[in-house]
């Protein structure tokens, strides 16, 4: 059962197949959005093989063995994180492998890796894209910990299941004040681990040239590709499990949950498209500062009742 | 079982006599150093067997008699516990390890008859700390080994080595003469000083500053903040094996498992004193873990480190609920791996190299492989990162916050984790990664001796980190509960500590699980690179906007060495951010050092007005002889009259 959760469904396969198809909505609407026409469906699809068949040029100053590791890792802690979220929301008895804190720390696992693998290369600008990456880190953790916090005090448990029996019993976190605000904070803090626009510093690709993924190539970049659609698929569901009641897998509910799903999606495309690119110190002060007393507000307020 | 008792204290202190009267003899140096290296390898892997043995069965009690001052009198007793044990297997096992890593790192240096014996009796006095049944015995054997720590930081052979012995010594010292302070109280008012027949109540205010004062002890041997600034310090002047040795893991067993002892066995602390402990431990994880971003000397950036850490445990065992407790002694024995380990790679690339500063090193990667796996598992371990030992010990802590009801708490713990990883992340990038600098190349890989210790440690956190029957189910719930049983009563019913999971009410872990499958992913993975050419990989050099390295470009010449990014300008983002702008390059100089706060005020008290006495003019100084003369005369004829 296990086996089946994390690679077919809610895992590696399904995670995939609806990243790609998410990240291609983003790309059409993104290019709707500038008059073009955009690409077609399968475009990810094809892109994603097409990197399988290249071969894989290895830099003579990288560490081979985390070069190439690091991207397999990266790949398999999302298909974990997608797995966990999806196998909560079916079944909310079912622990899985872990709580909201394993979550969490498997949601770090991807980024850990893009920044080791990055560092590993032996490029000079990848290096800078690592410090980027790693800065960002940093500043999205502190208010993304905080929001985390303001639903699980209120929820009084650190169980995926307990949080989304709550909100069937209570009505969903989003419903109240302090929930609001705390989602609001979750989403531009996931915007910045997805690297999307305008928190893209660490790829840059006007300044770096791709930065962190600049040496990677053909089967390596594929995985972190694969990685980045997981990651997009699961951000929405993280959100929509802590703040908005879960998904319901049966009869109308899945209706709404797809609904919920692109709602989320159209969210993060339309700040990537109306926002430039932040200078790294912009970014940090912007996470420790502004969203880290938002998120506070919403954890008095949560502490409050409200 | 006493007679192992005694053996784990008269065995290495016997020893360590041995090793010091081994001195220079002209012409038999070598044969003296490897008989003073099989001295300590034997003793302290023989004291390891005793220890392992004593931790099966650990029962044992010895009267070693009664002392008596005037009219003050306590008996002087040994006794074994099931957590004391515990303390002494992991204490053996840091001096067994240390007399391996000694063997090359101390090779060729001055005062190896010092070195060795210092280490042997350092581990009897800790021997002694965790079997004494009394305060003295502990206060002594306290006190003790914080002459040795003073004496082995004093072998190092740098100019930061003789600020680095004495700041220990007077931090140290003055908390332990609080300590004495708080025993002799306590001695004359209860009339005994057995742990076994005191127990005292946290209701008046006397008591509460009595607890506070010895609890200062403990925290400064663990190195919180406010007593912590000894450890960075002493990280510069010592040899770096006795900073894996001491500060990194002998000193937080001793410190934690006090400051434990002290806050559930002796006294029974209340609501207010565990919400001080916990905010000290908080404090302490984040000031510290920005300290040790900014740091650019390894040793440094570690020592913060090992401050940063000793706030989760403060914090831990401030919830004062079974999950914290329980975390925080086991984030006590992570960090004391794990830390010994960093220390040990530092140590390493120190003896390999000469060079500590991040900035000078590069591209060791390859040339260290071993030591860079090691290097790696122990940082991930203390950043907390899936699957090691660091993240369950961690993720009980958060987990006590949330019992605690304390958010603030919760957010900063998990927040320093971050910010770890991120100082660890400087730390891979700046020795491992990269080209080699052309300094470094003819560097050669450290031997069995310097790799084998954080081997088997970083291979410790593993099994401590996908087994979590080892350290929970068999080593910390029993022993733990056989000293606060009715503490470890209130952990969640149905909890289990499973070979692969953990189950404590919601919270759950199954490592087995989650290792397996994302094993599988990895497998899959790199099924998926060889579907493609990944593996027929083809050399190429780095792309940097398409210049070749040590050609012409524009104006400059690109040289390989501009390839090399060093890692230490990292967080220079953070560094400028204008909150810390301020903060930071004055906390470089000791804004969060109190030692340097009462260095001034004792200047300004003492120094300075006697410095104006030194004036230089025979007839002053002639006049103060005279003085100083009247006053004995006054005194001593004072009897006549």
């Amino acid at each position: 059962m296990a086996f089946f959760y994390y690679l077919i469904f809610p895992g590696f396969a399904f995670a995939a197949i609806v990243g790609l198809l998410t990240a291609w909505f983003d790309r059409k609407v993104t290019a709707r959005v500038q008059w073009r026409k955009g690409p077609p469906w399968y475009q990810n699809f094809a892109d994603v093989a097409k990197l399988l068949i290249k071969e894989v040029p290895v830099p003579e100053t990288a560490n081979k063995g985390i070069f190439l590791l690091a991207p397999a890792v990266a790949l398999s802690a999302s298909a974990m994180a997608a797995a966990m979220l999806g196998a909560a929301n079916i079944n909310w008895d079912y622990t899985f492998t872990g709580d909201l804190l394993v979550l969490w720390y498997i949601l770090a696992l991807p980024s850990i890796m893009i920044i080791l693998g990055a560092s590993a290369s032996g490029n000079p600008l990848s290096s800078v894209g690592a410090s980027r990456e790693m800065n960002q880190f940093v500043g999205y953790e502190l208010p993304l910990v905080i929001a985390m916090a303001t639903v699980v005090f209120k929820v009084g448990s650190v169980g995926l299941g307990d949080i989304l029996r709550f909100q069937a019993e209570n009505g969903p976190i989003l419903y109240s004040a302090s929930g609001i605000i705390a989602c609001i904070v979750a989403i531009l803090c996931l915007q910045a681990k997805l690297g999307l626009v305008p928190f893209d510093i660490p790829e840059a690709e006007t300044e770096l040239g791709a930065g962190t993924f600049m040496e990677y190539s053909g089967a390596a970049l594929g995985a972190f590709k694969l990685t980045k659609a997981i990651l997009l698929y699961t951000s929405p569901i993280f959100i929509i499990t802590l703040f908005w009641g879960g998904i319901q897998v049966k009869g109308l509910g899945i209706l709404w949950a797809i609904l919920k799903y692109v709602l989320f999606i159209a969210l993060f495309t339309l700040i990537r498209n109306t926002n430039p690119r932040l200078r790294i110190d912009q970014a940090v002060r912007f996470f420790w500062v502004n969203m880290t007393i938002l998120a506070l507000i919403a954890l008095v307020l949560m502490s409050l009742g409200y | 079982m006493e007679n192992i008792m005694f053996q784990m204290i008269w065995l290495p202190g016997a020893a360590g006599l041995l090793c010091l009267i081994l001195m220079k003899i002209k012409g038999a140096e070598g044969f003296l150093d490897f008989i003073r290296k099989l001295v300590t390898f034997v003793v302290s892997g023989y004291i390891l067997y005793i220890a392992f043995r004593l931790f099966l069965n650990p029962k044992g009690y010895i009267l070693a008699g009664t002392i008596s001052f005037g009219d003050l009198s306590t008996r002087i007793i040994l006794r074994a516990t099931p957590l004391a044990s515990l303390m002494i297997l992991f204490s053996s096992l840091f001096a067994f390890l240390t007399s391996i890593f000694s063997m090359k790192y101390r090779s060729g240096s001055d005062h190896n008859n010092w070195y060795y014996s210092l280490v042997l009796w350092t581990l009897a006095a800790a021997n002694t700390v965790f079997l004494a049944g009394d305060f003295f015995t502990l206060l002594v054997s306290w006190e003790l080994s914080t002459i040795f720590l003073f004496g082995l930081i004093a072998l190092g052979d740098n100019e930061k080595t003789p600020l680095a012995a004495a700041k220990t010594l007077v931090i140290l010292g003055f908390t332990e003469a609080a300590m004495l302070f708080a025993m002799l109280y306590i001695w004359i008012t209860q009339g005994t000083l057995v742990f076994a027949d005191l127990s005292i109540p946290l209701t008046s205010t006397v008591n509460i500053v009595l607890y506070f004062l010895i609890a200062s002890a403990a925290l400064a041997k663990a190195g919180a903040m406010p007593f912590h600034s000894w450890v960075p310090t002493a990280s510069e002047g010592a040899p770096t094996s006795i900073m894996a040795y001491l500060p990194a893991s002998m000193d937080k067993l001793m410190g934690i498992y006090f400051l434990f002892f002290v806050s559930y066995n002796l006294f029974v602390i209340s609501p207010a004193i565990k919400l001080t402990l916990m905010i000290i431990g908080v404090i302490t994880i984040i000031l510290a873990v920005f300290m040790a971003m900014i740091q650019h000397e390894w040793r440094r950036l570690l020592s913060y480190h090992a401050v940063s850490q000793v706030g989760y445990m403060v914090l831990g065992i401030g919830t004062g609920t079974a999950i914290g407790i329980l975390g925080g002694m086991f984030h006590m024995l992570n960090n004391a791996i794990y830390k010994n380990s960093l220390f040990a790679c530092a140590a390493a690339v120190e003896k390999q190299t000469g060079i500590t500063d991040l900035e000078k090193l590069g591209g060791l990667g390859r040339r260290m492989p071993v030591l860079f796996f090691t290097n790696i598992i122990s940082a991930f371990a203390i950043a907390g990162i899936i699957p090691l030992n660091g993240f369950i010990s961690k993720w009980l802590i958060y987990r006590s916050c949330l019992d605690a009801g304390q958010p603030i708490m919760f957010i900063l713990a998990i927040f320093g984790s971050g910010l770890t990883l991120a100082s660890f992340i400087k730390v891979l990038h700046s020795v491992y990664m990269g080209p080699l600098p052309p300094e470094l190349q003819n560097v050669k890989s450290p031997g069995f001796s310097l790799v084998f210790p954080p081997l088997v440690l970083s291979l410790l956190c593993i099994i401590f980190g996908i087994l979590p029957i080892i350290p929970l189910g068999k080593l910390l719930v029993p022993t733990l509960s056989s000293s606060i049983s009715s503490i470890m009563a209130t952990l969640p019913s149905g909890y289990e500590f499973d070979v692969f999971s953990i189950k404590l009410g919601s919270s759950y872990w199954n490592v087995g699980l989650a290792v397996l499958l994302m094993f599988l992913g990895v497998v899959i993975a790199w099924l998926y690179y060889a579907m493609g050419k990944a593996f027929k990989t083809r050399k190429a050099r780095a792309f940097v906007g398409g210049i070749k390295p040590g050609t012409l470009a524009g104006y400059h010449t690109f040289t390989n060495e501009a390839m090399r990014v060093p890692g230490t300008g990292f967080y220079n983002t953070i560094a400028e951010l204008p909150i810390f702008r301020s903060i930071l390059p004055s906390a470089k100089e000791g804004l969060f050092d109190p030692y340097e706060y009462l260095n001034r005020i004792g200047n300004a008290i003492f120094v300075n007005p006697l410095k104006l006495l030194h004036n230089g003019i025979l007839s002053s100084y002639l006049s103060w002889a005279i003085i100083g003369l009247v006053v004995v005369f006054i005194v001593l004829i004072q009897g006549y009259f």
